[in-house]
């Protein structure tokens, strides 16, 4: 193990400075629930160790107009119920309850979660299909990533040398026409999940598809966008429709081509990937009509 | 480089020296010497190294020590004494809830931080409550019974 130091900023500009400074030996540590594991195998081997324990302004829930802003520091646990104060939020709650378990969930942050960028991370699979953004704050100001950019493969991210992410914000949408679910399947409580599906859908007028996603996780690096089950549904008639959504299953088994892993092996992922599709959207269809 | 810590385990303090990457788990048995906190897979899985931070549940594997610099833990060591056993250990022995005894420690700190937030949990809460804390022996069942036997009562 090399020198390692350990600084703790109290003010985000204070930590982009250091972090700035110190470049890439600089690692952030935020509730230290997978930054632990990184250092103990040696897969991670900072010079210098950013803690932002003491950091203000990052632990508000915040909603307005545009949408709901979650600050980085908001640990999970605290997500937990989170549909019932914002409705918007649904799909997070689907899956805030089954990361891992409550000793975990106590320290682990929202920032963390996203940044930690594992290719079966519940969360972004979840915020990927609300559509959510995170804000980056860096030396040279700040800036806003779609989610779906921001992590880019496994266990990598956007994040240029001295960004910190600083907030989550989950656009608003109507909740009268429109929902979003999250289905995982795992093989034992407290696992990550060997495939864990998002969706969101929105209906016209008429109750047709107006506009719908389909996100998978843990068939790929970063979370894949089933297109082709998408291009499937948008346009077309899906309340009750089950045929469509069957068909929708089928399209995001094709798009993903997982490698076997120790969970599951590849064919096994992909059958998953049809069905928690068909069940994600069946729900956000149930909810965006109730 | 080493950093001091100040850690209040079981109410007395601690000063010690760790390096950033050591866990609490490192400080509290390494540093301090309390072995009751036990360590098993050091990958966050199997929940014997939980202990509590400020009230909170931890799997203290999965914390820097220096996360947890100028607060309070709480270990088995404190939960109560040989002589003094506190209703959980006493209803953990009492229903079979403890073969090897190596999960025992968190087990224990697990079902006292369930009572501490919900003092009349169900069977089901309690079995949500364990999904961090393996047991290699199967005590679960043993185990949710224990925890339903003191629910309700006075806690210490
Ligand atoms: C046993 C176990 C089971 C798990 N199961 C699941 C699961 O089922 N589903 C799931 O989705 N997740 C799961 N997780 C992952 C868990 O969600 C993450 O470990 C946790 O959320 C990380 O948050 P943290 O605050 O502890 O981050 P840290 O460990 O402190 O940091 C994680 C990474 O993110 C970086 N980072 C943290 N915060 C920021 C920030 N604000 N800006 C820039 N970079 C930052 C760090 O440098 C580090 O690289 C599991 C983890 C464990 C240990
Ligand atoms: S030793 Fe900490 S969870 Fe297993
Ligand atoms: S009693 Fe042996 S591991 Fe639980």
């Amino acid at each position: 193990m090399i020198d390692c130091h350990y600084l703790e900023p109290t003010s985000v500009s204070e930590a982009c400075t250091l972090l700035a400074e110190h470049g890439d030996g600089a690692k952030v540590v935020a509730g230290g629930q997978s930054m632990a594991i990184l250092l103990r195998n040696g897969l991670s081997q900072p010079s210098h160790l950013i803690s932002i324990q003491h950091v203000t302004g990052l632990e508000d829930i915040n909603a307005s107009n545009e949408g709901v802003t979650i600050g980085a520091k908001v640990t999970l646990n605290r997500l937990s119920g989170i549909g019932e104060t914002h409705p918007t939020l649904r799909a997070l709650d689907d899956v805030v309850s089954d990361v891992a378990d409550q000793q975990i969930r106590n320290f682990a942050t929202l920032g963390g979660a996203i940044c930690e960028a594992h290719p079966a991370s519940d969360i972004t699979v979840a915020l990927s299909a609300l559509h959510a953004t995170v804000k980056l704050a860096g030396a040279n100001g700040e800036r806003t990533v779609p989610i779906c950019d921001f992590v880019t493969g496994a266990f990598a991210t956007a994040a240029g040398p001295g960004e910190l992410l600083t907030e989550v914000v989950v656009p608003s949408f109507d909740l009268a026409s429109a929902a979003a679910a999250h289905r995982r399947f795992a093989l034992r409580a407290g696992d990550y999940p060997v495939v864990g599906v998002g969706a969101f859908v929105s209906l016209d007028g008429s109750g047709n598809c107006e506009d719908v996603r389909v996100v998978i996780g843990n068939c790929s690096g970063a979370p894949a966008h089933a297109q082709e089950a998408e291009a499937r549904l948008r346009g077309n008639s899906i309340v009750g429709n089950n045929g469509a959504l069957a068909e929708a299953g089928e399209l995001a088994a094709a798009h993903v081509s997982p490698a076997d892993d120790p969970m599951a092996p590849s064919e096994y992922k992909i059958d998953l990937v049809s069905v928690l599709t068909r069940e994600a959207l069946e729900e956000a269809i149930a909810r965006a009509t109730a | 480089m080493k950093y001091p810590l100040s850690l209040t385990v079981n109410d007395e303090n601690y000063d010690i020296l760790v390096e950033p990457y050591h866990t609490l788990m490192e400080a509290i048995r390494d540093g301090i010497g309390l072995t009751g906190t036990k360590c098993a897979c050091e990958d966050g899985r199997c929940g014997t190294c939980t202990v509590m931070v400020d009230g909170q549940l931890v799997k203290s594997c999965l914390m820097l020590g220096l996360q947890a610099n100028k607060k309070s833990v709480l270990t088995i060591e404190g939960l109560g004494a040989p002589d003094d056993l506190h209703p959980l250990q006493a209803a953990f022995l009492e229903h079979g809830a403890v073969q090897c005894g190596y999960c025992t420690p968190g087990m224990l700190l697990t079902a006292k931080q369930l009572l501490d937030e919900n003092p009349n949990p169900t069977e089901e809460d309690i079995r949500s409550a364990f999904v961090g804390n393996l047991c290699r022996c199967g005590v679960y069942t043993h185990a949710t019974e224990a925890v339903l036997s003191v629910a309700g009562e006075e806690e210490k």
